[in-house]
């Protein structure tokens, strides 16, 4: 196979919300572990008032070392445009920003609420406890999506 | 291609993650579609705390990882709990094509 036909690298979103030092820590290893298997990895540090602690500094250093990209908000929907994979770590407020392609399942845990989504995606409302029916109900529209995010 | 459904789980068990987790992978598992979880940060603590809910994926012949460096770090005991012990590699396995990746981190 010749480089030019070497598919493009998964695409990976890490959206950082508002968590404690710990989780924020746990955020940034699991964004390095995600690059394990070559996929190209964008963390964005959704909280302007967060403070990295020394492991967060160390991998926020080690990810951009390896070319990925680690930031504070700017587009968060063109991020989510692009993610074949998104984790959500911690409520999330952001502003809506451009429609993304394709199609994105939001799943909404209840006291949360969906940052960006456009018109037409699936917006689902967890309800405190998932029954059979809702199970079976959410899993078709999360099948039909090119993405699932759960904020 | 059918899809292989990924959960990651990250929320302790305050957040009821875990019951979703089930009840998503039951489905998954009614049609024949192969499940994957994935527990790291409190999320261990999660699967700890509902050995019920993991006897009920292991029964459904869902694979179960748990991060070992959270289970070392929260004393979490993983293979008594059925789980296999696994790192960021199986994490990152998720990004692979055929993954649809549910995150409850």
């Amino acid at each position: 196979m010749s480089p030019s036909a070497a598919p493009d690298p998964r695409q990976v979103t890490v959206l950082v919300g508002a968590v404690d030092g710990a989780t924020l820590d746990e955020a940034f290893r699991a964004a390095v572990g995600l690059s394990l298997r070559g996929a190209r990895i964008h963390v964005i540090v959704a909280d302007p008032g967060a403070i990295l602690g020394p492991a967060a500094q160390r991998a926020r250093a080690l990810l951009e070392l390896m070319g990925h990209t680690v930031d504070h908000p700017g587009a968060p929907a063109a991020a989510l445009r692009r993610a074949h994979v998104v984790e959500v770590w911690g409520a999330v407020g952001l502003a809506p920003a451009l429609p993304p392609p394709g199609t994105t399942a939001h799943v909404v845990r209840p006291g949360r609420r969906a940052a960006c989504p456009t018109p037409g995606e699936a917006v689902l409302h967890l309800p405190p406890t998932l029954d059979r029916d809702d199970a079976d109900r959410f899993l078709d529209q999360l099948l039909a999506a090119d993405r699932v995010v759960v904020w | 291609m059918s899809p292989h459904l990924a959960f990651v789980l990250a929320t302790g068990p305050e957040a009821g993650d875990v019951d979703r987790v089930v009840e998503l992978a039951l489905a998954a598992r009614r049609r024949r579609l192969p499940v994957s979880i994935f527990a790291m940060h409190r999320g261990v603590l999660a699967l700890a705390a509902s050995p019920v809910a993991v006897a009920t994926l292991l029964d459904a012949d869902c694979d179960v990882v748990g991060c070992a460096t959270s289970a070392d770090l929260h004393h979490v005991d993983l293979a008594a709990l059925g789980v296999v012990a696994g790192s960021q590699d199986d994490h990152a396995a998720f990004t692979g094509p055929r993954f649809r990746v549910i995150a409850f981190t």
